[in-house]
């Protein structure tokens, strides 16, 4: 028994107004476990949006279709036959469309976090995090934030050396928690490079007794609270898994 | 609504700025006044911004005396910055503060990846009312225009009316901008608002300035 969820808010403008959400959120059951799968899209590229829900959809329908159990090597495979696939997608479009837009103009980050039988996989490029917890909400893995030497630099599927960026790791453990966040989260939800339990305890507590929909609701509020939004104006995504 | 739940800005994300002022003789008067009560400004604006106050990291230069760099401001958090009093006397030597403030900016930026905290590209503001009074200046100017096609820094040059402009526009490739009538206050208005939106800074983002209220491009 597992529950599945995710959220994804826009953030605001200088202004204080909703930007256009660039960031995108999923966590879905797949044939033999789940996933869940942030991407956030550039906010200086004009498609960034289009560019995560692509790479995103791409990913999790790859990982939805996967039937055998894999190691790291064919799991970073995978993911990597999807980003390129996903990016194929992207430049068809773009020629469809006369959008005249390069690749960079759909540049987004990506974090998967996937769970089958007894092994869990991540797979990350750029900003934003994934964290595995066991049922007493103690940190089994984490996948930290990667930037460049600026803070506001990071790692997109558009760069040409992409892959060369990419960051897999699997475990053995047959019963997680996990929780996977875009940058707009990160700012509250790790604190010296590991989970600030103040937040992660809590919402693991909370996403072991809500419904979907209270919890969608209550992570809604959260994230657009004026709290949130005076830390981090960017858009806030966060997706999990909760084993019950 | 979650039991329990604490957010708390976690980052300790920093946005290192250099503030080199004039402090010699030419100075003197409603400029170094005026230079002063900006500076005291700056102090309450950044103060007053919750994010700014704790991202932007301050370090004040001043030149003058005979050919001197004196750091007024050692890097300190804009939430323990205390606006210094500008003393008006003594030359110009320019390059000679550019050279350190890059060099502040580079050992400030080393100690912050020591320190894993993560930080935004460095901004360099010059404010001065003259020309160099030092040789080497043109040296100066060249490593800061360097600097910045590196991305290593940002750098501002900002001059009063009396300014030398066509020595200023070399110390950056934007080009300086004049201060009109010894404006300070909103010059340092400007320059805490801009600050707090470089802290803000979002992934692979250019910051947007705030409009300039207090000068113009000089002709």
């Amino acid at each position: 028994m597992y529950k599945l969820g995710s959220v994804s808010v826009a953030g605001l403008t200088s202004e204080n107004k909703p930007k256009l959400n660039q960031d995108y959120a999923v966590c879905k059951e797949t044939s033999s476990g789940y996933a869940a799968v942030i991407s956030d899209g550039a906010g200086s590229a004009i498609y960034g949006g289009i560019g995560s829900k692509c790479v995103s959809r791409t990913v999790i329908k790859a990982l939805q279709k996967q039937h055998i159990l894999i190691d790291v090597d064919s799991f970073s495979e995978l993911i990597f036959n999807a980003v390129e696939k996903s990016l194929k997608i992207l430049r068809r479009l773009s020629r469809l469309y006369r959008l005249d837009a390069q690749i960079t103009a759909f540049s987004a980050t990506l974090v998967v976090a996937y769970q089958t039988g007894d092994k869990c996989f991540c797979a990350h490029l750029g900003d934003g995090a994934c964290m595995f917890f066991n049922d007493a909400n103690e940190l089994i893995k984490i996948s930290l934030p990667e930037n460049g030497e600026y803070i506001n630099e990071t790692f997109f599927v558009s760069n040409k050396d992409w892959a060369n960026n990419l960051r897999c790791f699997e475990f053995t453990e047959n019963k997680t928690n996990c929780l996977v966040m875009s940058d707009g989260v990160t700012p509250f939800a790790l604190l010296n490079d590991a989970p600030f339990l103040e937040f992660t305890k809590p919402m693991l507590n909370f996403l072991r007794t809500a419904t979907l929909d209270e919890a969608t609701e209550a992570i809604t509020t959260m994230l657009t609270s004026q709290k949130a939004t005076g830390i981090s104006s960017d858009d806030k995504s966060l997706a999990w898994w909760i084993t019950c | 609504m979650i039991k329990d739940l604490i957010l708390q800005d976690n980052t300790n994300q920093r946005l290192p700025c250099v503030v080199l002022l004039d402090g010699s003789t030419s100075m003197d008067g409603k400029a170094i006044d005026n230079l002063n009560q900006g500076l005291s400004i700056l102090e309450q604006e950044l103060k007053a911004d919750d994010v700014a106050s704790l991202r932007v990291q301050l370090l004040l230069l001043r030149i003058g005396g005979h050919s001197d760099v004196e750091i007024l401001t050692d890097w300190t958090d804009a939430i323990d910055f205390s606006a210094p009093q500008v003393e008006a006397n003594g030359t110009t030597p320019l390059g000679k503060g550019v050279n350190v403030a890059l060099r502040q900016l580079e050992d400030q930026k080393k100690k912050y990846r020591q320190n894993q905290i993560t930080y935004n590209r460095p901004w360099l503001f010059i404010i001065t009312d003259g020309a160099p009074t030092d040789l080497n200046w043109e040296r100066a100017a060249e490593k800061a225009v360097e600097a910045e096609k590196k991305g290593k820094v940002v750098v501002f040059p900002i001059g009063t009316e009396e300014a030398d402009f066509e020595i200023l526009n070399k110390f950056s490739s934007r080009g300086a901008i004049m201060l009109n009538n010894l404006d300070f206050k909103e010059l340092f208005v400007w320059l805490s608002q801009s600050v707090s939106a470089g802290s803000q800074t979002e992934i692979n983002s250019e910051t947007q300035l705030p409009a300039i209220s207090w000068g113009a491009v000089p002709s």
